[in-house]
């Protein structure tokens, strides 16, 4: 069967294989957990954000990961720095432009990194996405105040406006390139009871981006292995704090087989 | 407007007995299939009702969604996301009044001119066909082709779902003629594995 699970499988295969290095220059709550959850992939994560090595540690990169979630604006100068230079390399990167809409910051900086720099991917929930769209919303804080579906057009416009695949995560994702959409139906509520499981997500986008040159399908079949990894966890766990650790492990255990079984990716 | 998926699956067990409504529902949504559609031209309401509610459950559970073919009554009972109604059906407009705002409406046309029946009656999206011969559905037109997919999704500004001989083979070019998406009857129903039917159609969509 050579459909888009089977392609999701291929892809995590890859990455067991070749264990990309994933440089992510991230935020401080989920620096560690997303660490282990691309080790538990199969990826090799390295987070770098000093402006005097990141053009360096990007070079040895199969894909460069960027998360706003706790930034100042060093950190945002380091990210310029490193898309710049993933770009003129070739290296795919993708952003996650946590809490834009919040605050101007972030909001600016997530306009900047895109327009100033350019992605491969943008990450965000529904609120996110629409605030950088030139629609008017209200994020609340970090977490969506708005349904994947509200956000949907928006994040058409916005991936055809930025020439950037954009990706909606929530009850069922969504990912659009403007011409091509796709939704990825795994997944478990509870995941959103442990924090960066969005920045999770995210990391792991990266990895796929590592192996897959559509970034589309490479982030549809990231979008299905997280989500996996959350239902088997969520299976096992009473609640959220060994859903955490169950995580790790089910993303460890899922073997390419498990993921062209489970893989719900839908058009 | 709102966000319909773009592969339909018609379930169909007239033109083979081997798969049961509800286990193509299961098969085409675990190969890709965002949207199901429930058409059946003969049998009783009761039996129709029973097996819509069957489709709704396993629709739910998956995140997928549920349409009916030309019965409102049978949408309502079965508390299904929507309905999917040709020309000569339940009027559209008529079906938006009672269905609310909330509800899928896809209005059935093969030319130009019903196309704009459909925009006017307030569907959110053209089922288009057949845009190639088909012998799934007995009372089909000749086939529109691509030429009539690229007006009407340049004209009418809804999402156009092709219908009609759309297999893996041409679904990338009816989606390149501009068809926000498509339906399948046969494609996926007469194979003999239509998860991997459904799947490899939705391969084929993204080019």
């Amino acid at each position: 069967m050579e459909g888009l699970a089977q392609r999701a499988a291929e892809c995590l295969a890859e990455i067991r294989e070749k264990q990309p290095l994933i440089h992510n220059i991230t935020n401080f709550v989920v620096m560690n957990s997303t660490a282990n959850a691309l080790l538990a992939c199969g990826a090799s994560p390295v987070m770098a954000h000093a402006l005097e090595e990141v053009e360096q540690m990007v070079s040895f990169a199969g894909a460069l990961v960027l998360n706003i979630g706790t930034l100042t604006p060093p950190w945002v100068e380091s990210m310029l720095l490193a898309a710049k230079k993933a770009r003129a390399l070739g290296v795919p990167a993708i952003l996650d432009p946590v809490g834009s809409g919040a605050t101007a910051l972030r909001t600016e900086s997530s306009r900047r990194i895109i327009n100033q720099a350019g992605v491969s991917v943008v990450r965000g929930n529904a609120s996110e996405v629409l605030s950088l769209t030139d629609s008017a919303s209200r994020t609340k804080g970090v977490d969506s105040a708005h349904s994947v579906d509200e956000a949907s057009q928006a994040a058409r416009d916005l991936a055809l406006a930025i020439d950037t695949p954009v990706a909606i995560t929530g009850a069922v994702d969504l990912i659009t390139d403007g011409k091509r959409t796709l939704r990825v139906a795994n997944g478990h509520p509870m995941m959103t009871k442990v924090t960066g499981t969005g920045c999770l997500a995210s990391a792991i986008i990266g990895a796929f981006l590592a192996v897959e040159p559509d970034y589309l399908v490479a982030s549809a079949a990231a979008l299905a292995y997280v989500g996996l990894a959350g239902e088997r966890a969520a299976a096992v766990s009473p609640g959220p704090g060994s859903l955490q650790v169950n995580m790790l492990d089910a993303l460890y255990n899922i073997s390419p087989a498990d993921l062209a079984q489970g893989a719900q990716i839908r058009a | 407007m709102r966000d319909i998926d773009r592969l339909h699956v018609l379930t169909d067990t007239e033109l083979q007995s081997r798969y049961s409504h509800e286990e193509l529902t299961e098969l085409a949504i675990a190969g890709g299939a965002g949207v199901i559609q429930f058409r059946q031209k003969h049998g009783s309401t009761r039996q129709m009702i029973e097996t819509a509610r069957h489709m709704q459950a396993i629709c739910r559970r998956r995140n997928a969604k549920l349409i009916i073919n030309d019965r409102l009554d049978v949408a309502l009972a079965a508390g299904a996301d929507g309905v999917h109604l040709g020309q000569d059906d339940f009027p559209m407009a008529l079906a938006r009044q009672i269905l609310g705002p909330d509800k899928i409406i896809g209005g059935s046309a093969s030319t130009m001119e019903e196309a704009g029946l459909c925009l006017a009656e307030g569907v959110d999206y053209i089922g288009l066909g057949p845009v190639f011969p088909t012998t799934s559905k007995d009372d089909a037109g000749p086939a529109g082709g691509l030429e009539l997919v690229r007006r009407v999704s340049r004209e009418f500004g809804l999402p156009v779902i092709a219908i009609g001989g759309i297999d893996a083979a041409r679904a990338s070019e009816v989606i390149r003629a501009g068809a926000h998406g498509m339906a399948v009857i046969s494609a996926v129903c007469c194979q003999a594995d239509p998860q991997a039917a459904a799947a490899e159609l939705l391969l084929a969509m993204l080019g």
